[in-house]
């Protein structure tokens, strides 16, 4: 059986782990960005099945790399193979530029950071959610119109939403359409215990990923009881204080529940991972 | 095919042949890498802007179009296109722009889109490219004035950068005709670009030898640099006048008398302003008139809510009402004829006079007709408040609610208008049928 993943480094790693273990094998991995919500997911799906095309220009906020990466026939025909997908999404937040979705972390490293302090009110405005449009004028004229077409583009048109239950559940809906396979979905780890406005948002996170698994009929992996279980300073990095990745020794864990889960769900890979 | 290993001719002619295959993404891609080795090729912006036009991302096919019109495109199709794209940020619910509208048709309605639209919806550089365009189609400049305000972004306008002025100035020296003092004055800017006075010199210099356009464009960069110099203003204004841009020096000369004199030049240079400004009037409320002869209502309507407050203007009333006549037989035309002009032509009238039951009635019609039935029945809607006691008011009301799903709306509107007409067999048809 194949498998797809599709997500951040809380999916990407422990399969990574497994496949160092020989317990699957990769048979392909030509690029590895990371996905956060669901339109990003939807986009890097259909861009690795030859679907939809990725202009060089922001491959740097997609895929953090100078270049969109090649689709050849031999990825579309992997593609095509692939029994299911685990797919995480992990987060509410969505910034878009047209049609293209753009991952925020790439974007604030390749586009904020690169463009200087300059950037700094315009982003400040748009990461807050205002129209970019309200902004767009003082940086360019700031920038004295020298921009090139492209960045003038994402200037004046970026927009950066938090989803709506609704638009997030959606987003899934749509997901789960456009895939056409089996999905194991999973949600950002979460603490119950916890009173505060990150926990607050990853538990609404992990009970829409929840329904939406039932509502669709997919498989649903969160790894939030196993990390209690290891212990929060071991799972993650910085002796637990790092909130978003996971311990090395953690990946491995996660992974070795992960192929666990498959194999109760019935969707055990025999040996293999596609697009990793 | 990854379009980094392609040389930039490669990459149009795939471009060219997707956009001929209708494979606009295909196209969009190919356009987008050749804009990055060659950011002025005006033909690659052009065909980005027609494929996000044809996604929809009217905002982002905005920025191209700017670049296509800055670098040069003026092919066939660029009115229609430009217009479909402001279309779409301008009036976003109004269903997309007729695709066939001929060239001259699309002129007049992007016309029409520029002067209602803010700033933030069509930003400065825009504008002005799209300006550009429609006066070199020969929509008349008068035509494309917006309303008149105080901000003297509304007559300084958008200074062209820096490098591309000094650009033209320097095209214009001729080494063998004293164009000592403008070299120096150039080799200023290049040290200082924000140096006004340098800026007013070469617009002196080129006044002088009688390149007015350019000459307009200095003293505009000088006039941004210091709006409060009433030197700078006046040379604005007179070149303004000059170059038979009567509208925009009319708010010059009007913005130059609200700002305090500091010297006794100022002193002359206000007079001479206050004096121009009534010499233009007459020569606005001429322009007016000769509008509404030739059958013009926009450009009419434009001058006109510029200078009626003018305590000058006689018989301002009858001028109005000469333009809103023009105007409502423009809509009554088209109406007549069936033309999908009557939609944007009600509109237009509807801005000068927004309460004309008639054309609304026509609007709303018009949009019935093009199956637009969220909007009609907002139309109707708002004409049942207007005349509570019209039965046939609620008749199309309910009509354009039960097309655009609304059956208890509907229903309730059906029953007033029977209430208001018992023998109103339609409505009586669809209250019954939705009532069910």
């Amino acid at each position: 059986m194949r498998f797809g993943v599709i997500g951040t480094c809380r999916v990407h790693n422990p399969m990574r782990c497994m496949i160092e273990d020989e317990r699957i094998r990769m048979i392909w991995r030509g690029y590895n960005a990371f996905t956060h919500n669901p339109m990003e997911a939807i986009q890097y799906l259909k861009f690795a099945r030859g679907e939809s095309r990725i202009p060089d220009t922001f491959a740097p906020f997609i895929f953090r790399t100078d270049q969109a990466p090649t689709v050849d026939d031999k990825l579309v025909a992997e593609m095509r193979q692939l029994d299911f997908l685990i797919v995480e999404i992990s987060s509410f937040s969505r910034l878009s530029c047209g049609r293209y979705e753009f991952q925020q972390n790439y974007f604030s490293e390749n586009f904020i950071r690169k463009g200087g302090v300059d950037y700094l009110s315009w982003w400040r405005d748009v990461s807050q959610g205002k129209p970019a449009e309200q902004s767009a004028e003082d940086l360019i004229q700031r920038l004295d119109g020298a921009v090139p077409v492209q960045s003038e583009e994402i200037i004046r048109t970026l927009a950066f939403s938090e989803l709506s239950d609704q638009s997030f559940c959606d987003g899934i809906r749509r997901l789960s359409v456009i895939a056409g396979m089996p999905l194991v979905l999973v949600p950002h780890f979460s603490f119950d215990h916890e009173d505060n406005a990150i926990s607050a948002l990853r538990l609404r996170n992990r009970k829409l990923v929840e329904e939406m698994s039932k509502e669709l009929n997919h498989d649903f992996f969160d790894a939030s009881e196993l990390l209690m279980r290891f212990g929060r300073e071991a799972a993650l990095k910085n002796g637990g204080r790092d909130l978003y990745h996971y311990s090395p020794e953690f990946d491995a864990h996660v992974g070795d529940a992960m192929l666990r889960s498959l194999d109760a769900a019935d969707l055990a890979p025999q040996a293999r991972v596609a697009a990793h | 095919m990854t379009a980094a290993n392609l040389d930039r001719d490669e990459l149009v002619d795939i471009a060219r042949k997707a956009a001929a295959d209708g494979n606009l993404e295909e196209a969009e891609i190919c356009w987008r890498a050749v804009l990055e080795r060659q950011p002025d090729h005006a033909e690659a912006a052009f065909g980005v802007v027609r494929a996000l036009v044809g996604s929809r991302h009217h905002r982002n096919a905005l920025v191209y179009l700017t670049r296509a019109i800055q670098s040069g495109y003026r092919d066939q199709g660029l009115l229609t296109v430009a217009e479909t794209c402001v279309s779409g940020i301008v009036a976003p619910d109004h269903g997309d722009a007729d695709p066939k509208k001929d060239e001259e048709a699309a002129a007049d309605a992007l016309a029409g889109h520029l002067r209602r639209a803010s700033d933030s919806q069509i930003w400065p550089s825009a504008r002005q490219a799209l300006h550009d365009v429609l006066v070199a189609a020969g929509v008349d400049e008068l035509s494309l004035a917006r309303q008149p305000g105080s901000d003297a972004e509304l007559w300084i306008g958008q200074a062209l950068p820096s490098d591309k002025l000094q650009q033209q100035v320097e095209a214009t020296l001729d080494p063998e005709n004293g164009a000592e003092p403008a070299a120096k004055n150039l080799a200023d800017l290049k040290a200082d670009p924000d140096n006004a006075e340098a800026w007013f010199a070469l617009g002196r210099f080129c006044l002088g030898r009688e390149s007015t356009a350019i000459a307009e464009e200095l003293f505009r960069r000088a006039a941004h640099l210091q709006p409060d110099s009433i030197k700078y203003g006046i040379n604005l204004a007179r070149t303004l006048v000059a170059n038979g841009r009567y509208v925009t020096a009319f708010r010059a000369y009007t913005a130059l008398l609200g700002l305090p004199s500091q010297s006794r030049t100022d002193g002359y240079h206000l007079e001479e302003a206050a004096a121009n400004r009534r010499s233009l009037l007459s020569r606005l409320i001429l322009l007016t008139r000769q509008a509404i002869t030739a059958g013009d209502p926009a450009r009419a309507w434009n001058i006109f809510l510029m200078i009626r407050q003018e305590p000058d203007l006689q018989d301002a009333d009858g001028i109005r009402a000469a333009i809103l006549r023009l105007s409502i037989d423009k809509v009554m035309q088209a109406h007549r004829e069936g033309a999908a002009e009557t939609i944007g032509l009600a509109r237009a009238h509807l801005e000068r006079d927004p309460e004309s039951v008639y054309v609304r009635q026509v609007l709303g019609q018009a949009l019935m007709t093009a199956r637009r039935y969220r909007e009609a029945s907002e139309m109707w809607g708002s004409l049942t408040v207007s005349a509570p006691d019209n039965a046939r008011m609620f008749l199309q009301y309910a009509k354009c609610l039960e097309r655009s799903g609304a059956g208890e709306g509907a229903i309730e509107a059906a029953k007033r208008a029977l209430e208001l007409d018992p023998g109103l067999q339609s409505a009586r048809i669809i209250h019954d049928r939705l009532s069910e």
